[in-house]
């Protein structure tokens, strides 16, 4: 993959994160093929978990975590990318196709509405036709389906400093369909607006009926309703010593949703996404520091959901690198519901809070090869159970302890 | 993609439209691989879509229209790995790829098993070429039908929205043609294949006996250099007949039956630079296999195309389908019993590899009754009339 100077430009927009930058820095190898512009690369992502004690009926409900990953060995999923990045003509054009196979492709979730939501072990992550119209510094163009503009962490595991993800990471939105703009206006400011048909990530979904995807029901908005979003990157200049690369970044997405984090009634209903995050270069070499506030209003309720984490990363040779997380996470719906967005089906008074700590050891053994080791401690704040036990709903610790390797190859 | 003799031979067979031919002319995108001869090529296709008015429940019924209204789509991402038969050599061995993913593939309906997916095999087969007088090519697995104007592309279609005879044409087959190309004018295909498809891998029995295939034919006439302005002009004649138990293949009850599709079609160059015509007529029967069927749909239609400069060009198209075949919930299968629909689009090539163009289509009941609109699921048609505007964005690769 090259990466051009726009190219750059846009990973301070906050679209490649923290961890993604370092692993940009790095040679990609692509497949070239004889159209040299166009490349064909991608990974495959496998781990082995050991989740501590007994029960695995209530795990903690990070994305792409399930009692199907527990205590084994797993595929996580197989990633192919095609694609022809923009060059710098003025009237660019390029394309980008990621495609999911394996358990990763079913959260997801991108299966599009024709199919009525159905799960599968294949799903379109990401397909856009890029263009570039020559307006002012250059206006960058996405039409199609691509990755929500908002988070600190990737959905990509290799691009995240954890192999597990965070509460916020979780409860973003993930994937969009429709047209995104980004321009930067100078060296150190940058911005995106799109729209989108829903703030779900159903490919090609609609908030309008007749429109019905199970288990949702037929949408009720109406026919012009759509998902708007916008994004502001502030990157520190050179001239800020140390600081320099440092990144503030902050976006919004609001829109229709079935609002599939937890099942809840009225569904569906609008949402609205806020996130604010930041990553800090340090006078400390290979430290870098990092954080970020996630927080969703779901309209028709009087919910209280959101995440702050911090981030430290420590490259401490070529090859040796150490990565830390520690979250807090409120997951709080609605009075008398007695369940979180979630932490659905648990029973958890009014609300859950969790604290979870993440350690990663990174070494990088093999050329191409991302193998770590993890632990994770995911704590209930609150006073209630919220983890283990053999019967979904009842769980009966409130620790949860997860060991896991993970090893991914890029090609 | 590389394009030798016969598949320029082919392409005069109808088995590429008007507008696509024009599209073969331009230099292509193709990936070669390691494996020298053989390359990967595919186009990203999106669109934003505009149904004036209000109400969807009811929707002209093209095909891949469904579920578009009103909203930005991401239509389809094809990847094609190919490596043609050599014809140089006199038994040359190819092959060809060609896979759909997204919304489109779950309307293109070739799953073995049935059910909707957002993968599909298109095509899948086996290229062979025998020594055979002038040559001759055989395919064997699954490919596109040999019938129609339009083709499962949009990207190589003049207009982005499908016609009503694209729609009741059978899209794939899973079987065995072979072409062979009698003069230099004259050309033809012949095939069997295990249903009318799209399914792979369908059967017709036990609705029929084991031994019951899908047969197809087509022959195509090609005007001779010596013709003038006419030189290239092609006529193609084809007709399928077979076991059709999918609803995708058009003029069907959903319960399965024998099936006979016609198709006349043929492109003109004119007198005119930059101006070419085209006109199709399909007709697919069901049981009676005859042009006066227990159920039939039938759709005429005409083709300009106008290359106005290097990167604009217009593209128009009429067309009125009959038909008295339903859908299991009772709707006619085009909407209305009578359908007239015009489709008029504005091509502009400002992006290299990059197919932009707008679309304003009106599709009118003639029918008397509504056909259109309603808001909620299962909602009766509350408008005789259609109109829908567009934007099509596409990246071939």
């Amino acid at each position: 993959m090259k990466y051009n100077k726009w190219t750059v430009a846009l990973a301070a927009l906050g679209v490649v994160s923290f961890a993604s930058a370092v692993n940009a820095e790095e040679k990609a190898s692509p497949v070239m093929t004889a159209l040299s512009s166009t490349t064909i690369s991608g990974y495959v992502d496998t781990s082995a978990e050991w989740n501590p004690g007994t029960g695995n009926a209530n795990l903690p409900p990070y994305k792409f975590n399930g009692a199907n990953k527990a205590d084994g060995f797993n595929l996580d999923v197989i990633q192919l990318r095609i694609d022809k990045p923009l060059d710098e003509q003025d009237w660019a054009a390029g394309y980008r196709a990621d495609f999911w196979f394996g358990p990763d492709a079913n959260t997801l979730g991108t299966t599009s509405a024709f199919a009525n939501g159905g799960s599968s072990d294949f799903g379109i992550r990401q397909a856009y036709v890029a263009l570039r119209a020559p307006v002012g510094t250059g206006l960058d163009l996405k039409m199609g389906v691509f990755d929500s503009i908002i988070g600190y962490e990737s959905i990509e595991a290799g691009n995240n400093p954890n192999f597990t993800r965070s509460y916020g990471h979780s409860i973003e939105p993930q994937t969009m369909t429709g047209l995104l703009a980004s321009y930067r206006f100078c060296d150190c400011l940058s911005a995106s607006v799109g729209v989108a048909d829903t703030w779900n990530s159903t490919i090609n979904d609609r908030a309008f009926a007749p429109v019905n995807v199970a288990p949702y029901g037929p949408r009720t908005e109406a026919e012009s309703y759509k998902a708007y979003m916008g994004s502001i990157a502030l990157t520190a200049p050179d001239s800020m010593g140390f600081l320099s690369g440092s990144t503030l970044y902050a976006g919004a997405v609001n829109g229709f949703a079935d609002v599939s984090l937890g099942g809840l009634s009225p569904n569906p209903a609008t949402v609205t996404s806020y996130y604010l995050g930041a990553t800090v270069a340090t006078p400390v070499t290979g430290l870098r520091l990092g954080g970020s506030f996630d927080y969703i209003d779901i309209h028709p309720l009087n919910n209280d959901i959101w995440s702050l984490a911090g981030y430290l990363s420590y490259q401490a040779t070529e090859k040796l690198s150490f990565h830390a997380r520690a979250e807090y996470f409120k997951d709080k719906v609605a009075d008398g519901l007695f369940r979180g967005a979630l932490f659905a089906a648990t029973p958890t008074k009014d609300r859950a809070e969790v604290v979870a700590l993440t350690a990663t050891v990174q070494y990088d053994l093999w050329k191409n090869v991302i193998s770590r080791f993890e632990v994770r401690w995911d704590h209930s704040a609150s006073g209630n159970n919220l983890f283990g036990g053999t019967v979904g709903g009842t769980p009966a610790e409130k620790n949860s302890v997860l060991l896991a390797a993970n090893v991914i190859y890029k090609f | 993609m590389s394009h030798n003799a016969w598949t320029a031979v082919l392409a005069g067979a109808g088995m590429v439209s008007l507008p696509a031919a024009a599209w073969a002319d331009e230099k292509p995108s193709a990936l070669l691989t390691e494996v020298a001869p053989t390359t990967l090529s595919g186009y990203v296709d999106t669109s934003a879509q505009w149904n004036l008015g209000t109400g969807n429940a009811n929707t002209p019924p093209y095909a891949f229209s469904g579920g578009k209204a009103d909203g930005f789509n991401l239509n389809v991402v094809k990847l094609t790995l190919d490596k043609p038969a050599d014809l140089k050599e006199d038994w040359g061995a190819g092959y060809k790829v060609d896979l759909l993913f997204g919304p489109d593939a779950n309307a293109l309906a070739t799953q073995s098993t049935g059910n909707l997916a957002d993968l599909g095999v298109k095509q899948a087969y086996v290229a062979l070429h025998a020594p055979v007088g002038n040559g001759l090519d055989f395919k064997i697995g699954v490919w596109d039908t040999i019938i129609g104007y339009e083709v499962t592309e949009s990207i190589n279609n003049p207009n982005f929205t499908r016609s009503y005879g694209y729609t009741i044409e059978p899209p794939t087959h899973t079987g065995i043609q072979a072409a062979y190309q009698i003069s230099e004018a004259l050309s033809a295909i012949v095939g069997v294949a295990d249903t009318f498809g799209p399914r792979i891998n369908e059967r017709a029995f036990p609705a029929r006996a084991e031994s019951y295939k899908t047969y197809l034919g087509s022959l195509t006439l090609t005007v001779p250099k010596s013709w003038g302005f006419l030189a290239g002009a092609t006529l193609t004649g084809c007709i399928i007949n077979g076991y059709n138990s999918s609803a995708n293949a058009g003029a069907n009850t959903g319960f399965g039956a024998d099936q006979t599709s016609w198709y006349v079609g043929g492109s003109l160059n004119t007198p005119i630079k930059g101006l070419k015509v085209g006109a199709a007529y399909d007709y697919a029967g069901l049981s009676a296999q005859s042009l006066s069927g227990a159920n039939y749909a039938n759709a005429v239609a005409l083709y300009a195309s106008y290359q106005a400069t290097e990167k604009l060009s217009l593209h128009a198209r009429g067309e009125y389908a009959t038909s008295d075949a339903l859908t299991a919930a009772n709707i006619p299968i085009l909407g209305a019993s009578k359908v007239v629909a015009a489709t008029g689009t504005l091509q502009y090539d400002l992006w290299k590899n990059v197919l932009s163009r707008i679309e304003f289509r009106w599709d009118h009941a003639a029918s008397g009754s509504p056909a259109y609109g309603g808001e909620a699921a299962g909602a009766a048609p509350t408008k005789k009339d259609s109109f829908i505007l567009l934007a099509n964005v596409s990246y071939k690769f």
